[in-house]
């Protein structure tokens, strides 16, 4: 019986680990992912040449992000954001040649929009939780 | 298949740390949780959009919470009642307790379902009948109604010896041994005296006073 107890607690400990560190997580990386893209639509409002190379790394550092969120934050959801981001170096190209910014401006918007909720699904709210 | 194969492993896992009660008749509890615990751990086996975790670690905690639970109502007599409920009888005295029956939503054919279940089919000679928690009815029958055993009788019996499985198709029982208390010696001394080995045994059974009976393969 003793070692059922042990094992009980291992589990419940182990679960509560792995919750909190998913949710820490989702904070600090839904925080940094939203700065970096304000940045980014700050030297898109400004004309920066330097944009394009930033939306590059944006990209690249999701993908990163993304294998973690993987674990624990349902896939479609991901892959909706992911797609968004994605598309935001091409447009940064078009944008360049056509000259309006007013699409890509919005395109930032909506990723910044999508990562806030994002980082919402893992918060044991009382909207999440009902 | 590698996540079903996954699930698997971790379904089987907590099954085996809830322990035996789960396996057997089910508490109320307990069918709860193993109810839950088989669709949860069907979703992420269906879908790869779900991540493999968000099945794992409600399955680990709900096996956690049985462990706890169960403890829990070995500790305290109340916990285990407002969980498990208690035994009820149904018939008391002979007399069918009709008051209970309806409480316990127990129709006429389910007792005597239940009744057939113990070997009964004349309710008149059943003097207690009780429903048990997890669902089943135990039954009591009036003492005319019962086989006089050896006591009764006046017949001298041996005591009771307890007889175990040492060997099966050539291979050793470990636990078995352990539990009549011999050792891979004295199985050894009895192949000699019956001049078989090991491999050539099909069943070995041992009994608690010594003896033992050897089944050899065809």
């Amino acid at each position: 019986m003793k070692s059922r107890v042990i094992i009980a607690i291992v589990l419940i400990l182990a679960s509560f680990a792995v919750s909190a560190s998913s949710l820490i997580y989702s904070k600090v990386t839904v925080d940094e992912m939203c700065d970096k893209i304000e940045k980014l639509r700050s030297v898109i409002s400004s004309s920066d040449p330097e944009a394009y190379d930033r939306a590059e790394q944006f990209c690249k550092d999701w993908e990163e992000s993304e294998k973690v969120f993987m674990l624990f934050t349902d896939h479609n959801k991901l892959e909706e954001v992911g797609f968004m981001v994605d598309i935001l170096p091409r447009m940064i190209e078009d944008t360049a040649s056509s000259g309006t910014k007013d699409e890509l401006l919005h395109q930032c918007e909506m990723i910044i929009a999508m990562m806030r909720h994002l980082g919402k699904l893992e918060i044991p709210s009382l909207e999440n939780l009902l | 298949m590698i996540r079903t194969l996954l699930m698997f492993i971790i379904v089987s896992a907590a099954v085996r740390i809830m322990g035996k009660r789960t396996i057997g008749e089910l508490q109320a509890g307990e069918l709860v949780i193993v109810l839950i615990i088989s669709d949860i751990a069907a979703i992420p086996m269906q879908s790869m959009e779900i991540p493999l975790l968000s099945g794992v670690v409600p399955v680990a905690l709900l096996t956690a919470f049985e462990v706890v639970s169960s403890i829990l109502i070995m500790k305290s007599p109340k916990f285990g009642r407002l969980v498990c409920g208690r035994p009820m009888l149904v018939i008391n005295k002979g007399e069918i307790d009709q008051k209970a029956m309806k409480e316990l939503r127990l129709t006429c054919e389910d007792l005597f379902e239940g009744l057939r279940k113990n070997g009964v089919f004349d309710i008149e000679s059943v003097e207690y009948a009780l429903m048990e928690t997890d669902g089943t009815i135990s039954i009591l029958k009036k003492s005319r109604f019962e086989p006089p055993c050896a006591q009764e009788m006046g017949i001298e019996s041996d005591d009771t010896v307890l007889r175990a499985l040492v060997v099966s198709d050539g291979s050793i029982d470990e636990n078995s041994m352990k539990i009549l208390g011999w050792d891979n010696k004295k199985v050894k001394e009895i192949l000699d005296k019956s001049g078989i080995g090991l491999k050539d045994v099909f069943i070995l059974t041992g009994c608690s006073d010594g003896t033992y009976k050897i089944i050899t393969k065809e």
